[in-house]
């Protein structure tokens, strides 16, 4: 089902609790705010138990508002990771947060009450700092595959769900049961962008890092935007052999130089997004 | 953002067979084989796919074979099935109807993806027609692909039947 309305019955709670939310995650109260989201989850999904046979309109939108708690519980993981210099798992967990405003879109009105296009919009801008480019894409021949709803199969003619869409709080997926890999390629345009070329970096080091720009990121205020401004700097030849060691840039070059310009991107706090 | 409108001389037995039956059907048809894998695959989303027309319009899609195997892919280039139609039902709806029904498909299911210019999708729509076919080949953002099919290319198009 989409085109689910969120009842304005919800509105003042979601306003109150998210302005709160917000405020912890722009102090970096992360551990906070996680056991806060993960309460409201429970109550989210003890509301679909109950009404699940009973109310399906109402279940739907406990469901969508729950992808909203889940958003914010992800966007708060992802900046614990990338406080602690683990930026592949914190790609993973923005990937995440995609995914949690898909199920906010199902909602008609998402937009204004769950602020998505926002943060859609900034999610989508801090995903250019990574140096991710190209994607794998494995091919598989399915043979056998059912509809989570109805364990069907989504091409029997009595199987009515669309994958994706929420039937009774559950989102419908289809379950793969036998398939073959049959081989891989590299798209610039994936349906799913967790299947990466993994980076090496050493996390001790993350400014002379091909996340670098992430690092520096990492470093202004959650919920923010930021601005992005090339910056030359004299690095002393030590420095630079660590850089180049990274980059893989060629160290030949600054053999007798004391100080040697490079390029680094400054990454600056901008305008708040909520 | 490129259309391709291709002329074919002919179509496969069996497609041409379904359509003949029944002209007022979108079908719905396979790729045949990807790589060393022989035979018909369809996209692994051509079931909610077919369910998005027969759901959302009055118009029926049915596929051509049975389903057999599916062929998954990570990547928008053959997201749906090869689509199928008579000149004679594109002549009486309108073309641009079933451009607007995959339009719909991707606001759907993709609803974000209109708002990423990169996001490139491709599909293929088959004209059969009495003497010449025609192959529309999309590959583009998916935001422009109602602004692609323009009333001059809709022209163009019906003009080659």
């Amino acid at each position: 089902m989409r085109n689910i309305t969120i009842d304005k019955k919800f509105f003042k709670e979601i306003i109150e609790k998210k302005k709160l939310f917000y405020k912890q995650i722009e102090k970096e109260e992360f551990d906070t705010a996680i056991s806060n989201l993960n309460k409201e989850t429970k109550k989210c999904q003890a509301a679909v138990k109950q009404n699940c046979d009973t109310d399906e309109i109402l279940c739907n939108q406990y469901v969508i508002i729950n992808c909203f708690w889940g958003l914010l519980r992800n966007y708060c993981k992802f900046w614990r990771f990338l406080g602690d210099n683990e930026f592949q798992a914190s790609w993973n967990l923005l990937q995440d947060c995609f995914g949690n405003i898909r199920g906010i879109d199902m909602a008609s009105n998402g937009k204004e009450l769950f602020d998505s296009d926002n943060f859609y919009k900034h999610l989508l801008n801090i995903e250019k700092l990574y140096p991710y480019k190209m994607f794998i894409s494995t091919e598989l021949i399915v043979k056998k595959i059912i509809c989570s709803i109805c364990e069907k199969s989504p091409y029997d003619n009595d199987c009515n769900h669309i994958k994706g869409e929420l039937y009774a709080g559950k989102f419908c997926i289809n379950i793969v049961k036998d398939a073959e890999l049959i081989g891989s390629s590299f798209v610039e345009n994936p349906s799913n962008k967790r299947c990466v070329i993994l980076i090496n970096y050493d996390k001790s080091k993350p400014r002379y890092s091909s996340f670098g720009k992430v690092w520096q990121f990492s470093k202004i205020t959650p919920l923010h935007e930021y601005i992005i401004k090339p910056k030359k700097v004299l690095l002393k030849q030590k420095e630079f052999l660590e850089y180049a060691k990274a980059l893989n840039v060629d160290k030949e070059q600054v053999k007798n130089q004391r100080f040697v310009p490079v390029t680094f991107y400054e990454v600056t706090k901008s305008t708040s997004i909520i | 953002m490129t259309l391709k409108i291709i002329e074919i001389n002919n179509i496969d037995e069996i497609t041409e067979s379904k359509l003949e039956e029944n002209p007022e059907q979108i079908l719905l048809v396979p790729n045949s084989g990807w790589r060393e894998e022989k035979g018909a695959l369809y996209p692994s989303e051509s079931a909610d796919f077919k369910k998005h027309i027969n759901q959302n319009s009055e118009y029926k899609a049915e596929f051509v074979s049975e389903p057999t195997k599916l062929l998954s892919l990570n990547s928008f280039d053959a997201f749906i099935p090869l689509v199928v139609l008579s000149a004679q039902f594109v002549q009486n709806i309108g073309i641009k109807v079933i451009v607007g029904l995959i339009v719909s498909y991707l606001q759907n299911k993709y609803t974000r993806i209109f708002e990423d210019s990169n996001s490139n999708v491709k599909f293929t729509l088959k004209i059969k027609g009495k003497k010449k076919s025609l192959d529309l080949e999309y590959d583009g953002p998916a935001s422009e692909i109602n602004s692609t099919f323009t009333p001059e290319k809709v022209s163009e198009i019906m003009s080659k039947l």
